[in-house]
């Protein structure tokens, strides 16, 4: 990435402690102080970092009892700046990282707040208001990340006497490696999903061979560490972590802790997959990647067992092996201060996730243990209906279409405001599903194009957490009810195949006998057709004699 | 401190600042100005790395002094 930095301080351009920024980014340092004027955008940069510290832009000599008017007046200028800055470039991210940090007299500020504080507090509130508007701009505080390490060994004021830097090496050290950080975070989403061993990892002991009570845990000592420790789990979970457990146990001595150790923080509930058995934890891992429609490189592994977490390093390297302390009581503390679970933001949907892929693996579970795949489809009670976008469901018709990449057969994004303007001419829809695991919700997009003799898919996707009930077919016999309602013969695909979706897709296509064609022979069957020059684009035709297999799933006969 | 590891350890020093450059064997010698690279940036990271690589903080008075590996030497103790 390019990276522009400017700081109100000089910052060293070319010190290794900048190493962390330059391993996998271009760096190019502004010529420092001269940071707020309007200089000419360069299109190159696609991330710009402002280092600002107060003390270069505030005048606390002048300030005595209140901060001044006119002080106040640059902070909102700046404000005023940032504001200006990442709404015109709302491609480039902007990462805002400040120190207000002032020499702490304990004496004078026992009774009064000082006003470096009150600068401090009214800028951050400012940011703030502002990072929630703007989802590409990011704030780091300094003063925060160095007060875990010293301010004393961060800030150098030779440095400042001697060349207008404000740190010390080990300062900019820090600064960069949390720079770096951040932007790895902005383009590499978080991982999903924590699996644990049980016997020694969530409470000391093993349960095969101790009766429960005898198990260490929520006692004082290291029954305490596991507690603390499962407190860490629950909170990672609360935040839309997905908990698994990967475990050599009898499965039922496992379930018998969770229901019946009363210092358990852990329950049954807040745990969504469950692979307790005697089966290689590798084995047990991809077939969890493959179930859930989760990718390898979102799970991180923690063993107490150097030998499993050896064998799960070698055989899948995507997985994240946690290297445990050697002493549980810091387990919690390395738990919740590893980076890979961190996110800028908790939403809704990560409130939901537990019970989300809680209900997907028990479904997988019952389906695959059932002898007969349709007639266990056919007890769950599958109901499915189609609807069309309203007022209340256009945001998630936006959020799928956002979102959802494996059953994706165009993979194009549209907004709220486009899914709007869509509707004027094509015929939008939105399918919602419900079984005996819960109500899916709204969980499929499907936008056509009614041309002559052509109903043109401009649009078909799914939600993956529902993959297995064949809705896929269902919605294929809407859409071809669609096209005879409208007298229309043929049904036009447009597969735009990419790394995510070709799976999934090209499955579909093969099971309903879907016939590529070729885009010029298209053009025969429908002159006005108006399709976009995607070169990968690839188009399949259904014909609306066909029939549709597996649709007595839904209660329909072929 | 023996001479012998000084010089080892400034050798160190000034290979990690200036990692593109050419760097004779005998340093004693260098000074501001003997490598491209060895500008008056390039001055005040070798005397951040030298610190680092000796465990050490120049005051402000002698910082500002080093500009060879003369000087680094003298204040070296």
């Amino acid at each position: 990435m390019n990276i522009e930095i400017k700081s109100t301080s000089y910052l060293i351009p070319n010190n290794s402690s900048w190493g962390s920024l330059y391993k996998d980014n271009k760096l190019k340092f502004a010529e420092y102080n001269n940071i707020f004027n309007n200089s000419k955008f360069n299109q190159k940069n696609e991330c710009e970092i402002f280092v600002l510290f107060l003390k270069d832009i505030i005048n606390y000599y002048k300030v005595l009892k209140n901060i001044n008017k006119s002080e106040i007046k640059k902070i909102k200028l700046i404000i005023n700046f940032i504001e200006k800055k990442t709404s015109t470039y709302k491609k480039k991210n902007f990462i805002i990282s400040i120190s207000s940090y002032y020499y702490f007299n304990h004496i004078n500020s026992s009774k009064n707040k000082p006003l470096e504080k009150e600068t401090e507090i009214f800028f951050y509130k400012e940011l703030y208001k502002l990072s929630k508007i703007y989802p590409n701009l990011y704030i780091l505080n300094i003063d925060d990340l160095f007060s875990f390490h010293g301010h004393k060994s961060c800030f150098d004021e030779r440095n400042y006497s001697l060349f207008r830097c404000r740190l010390s090496v080990f300062g900019l050290k820090l600064l960069s490696d949390k720079l770096s950080e951040i932007i790895l975070r902005i383009n590499i989403t978080n991982k999903k999903v924590l699996l644990l061993d049980c016997d020694n990892t969530l409470w000391g002991g093993v349960v095969g061979e101790d009766e429960i009570e005898k198990i260490k845990l929520g006692q004082d000592g290291i029954g305490l560490a596991f507690l603390e420790f499962q407190k860490a789990i629950k909170k990672l979970q609360e935040s839309g972590i997905i908990l698994g457990l990967v475990s050599k146990n009898n499965h039922n001595d496992v379930i018998n802790v969770l229901d019946k150790h009363k210092s358990m923080i852990l329950k049954k509930k807040d745990i969504s997959i469950f692979k307790i058995n005697w089966n290689q934890k590798s084995q047990n891992i991809r077939q969890i990647s493959k179930d859930l429609f989760l990718g390898l490189d979102s799970f991180v592994f923690w063993d107490d067992n150097p030998i499993e977490r050896n064998k799960i390093r070698n055989e899948i390297k995507e997985v994240d092996v946690i290297e445990p302390e050697k002493d549980v009581s810091y387990w919690s503390k390395q738990l919740l201060e590893y980076n890979g679970f961190s996110k800028f933001e908790i939403t809704k949907e990560d409130y939901a996730k537990t019970k989300q892929y809680k209900s997907r693996s028990a479904f997988i579970e019952k389906k695959e243990s059932s002898k007969s795949e349709i007639s266990y489809l056919k007890k769950i009670k599958i109901k499915a209906e189609l609807k069309n976008i309203g007022a209340d469901s256009i945001d998630r018709a936006s959020q799928l279409s956002q979102k959802t990449n494996q059953f994706n057969f165009s993979t194009k994004r549209y907004k709220i405001a486009d899914i709007k303007n869509l509707k004027k001419n094509h015929l939008c829809f939105l399918a919602k599903l419900s079984d005996i695991y819960g109500n899916h919700g709204l969980v499929s997009l499907i936008i056509l194009k009614k041309y002559k003799k052509i109903l043109y898919v401009d649009s078909f996707l799914m939600s993956c957490r529902i993959m297995g009930r064949y809705l896929e077919n269902w919605l294929l016999d809407q859409i071809k009810r669609i096209a005879i309602k409208n007298n229309i013969k043929n049904i036009l695909f447009e597969f735009i195949p990419n790394k995510k979706n070709k799976e999934l897709i090209t499955n579909f296509i093969k099971f309903n006998e879907l016939a590529k064609i070729k885009k010029k022979d298209l053009i025969k069957i429908e002159k006005e057709l108006n399709l976009n020059n995607n070169k990968y684009a690839e188009y399949y035709i259904i014909n609306t004699k066909q029939k549709i297999k597996n649709l007595e799933i839904y209660g329909k006969k072929n | 401190m023996e001479k012998k590891i000084k010089l080892e350890k400034i050798n160190k020093a000034l290979k990690k600042t200036f990692p593109g450059s050419k760097i004779n064997k005998n340093i004693v010698n260098l000074e501001i100005g003997s490598l491209k690279k060895w500008d008056s940036l390039g001055n005040l990271n070798l005397i951040l790395e030298i610190e680092k690589e000796f465990s050490l903080k120049f005051d402000s008075n002698t910082f500002s002094k080093i500009k060879s590996i003369q000087d680094i030497l003298r204040e070296i103790k």
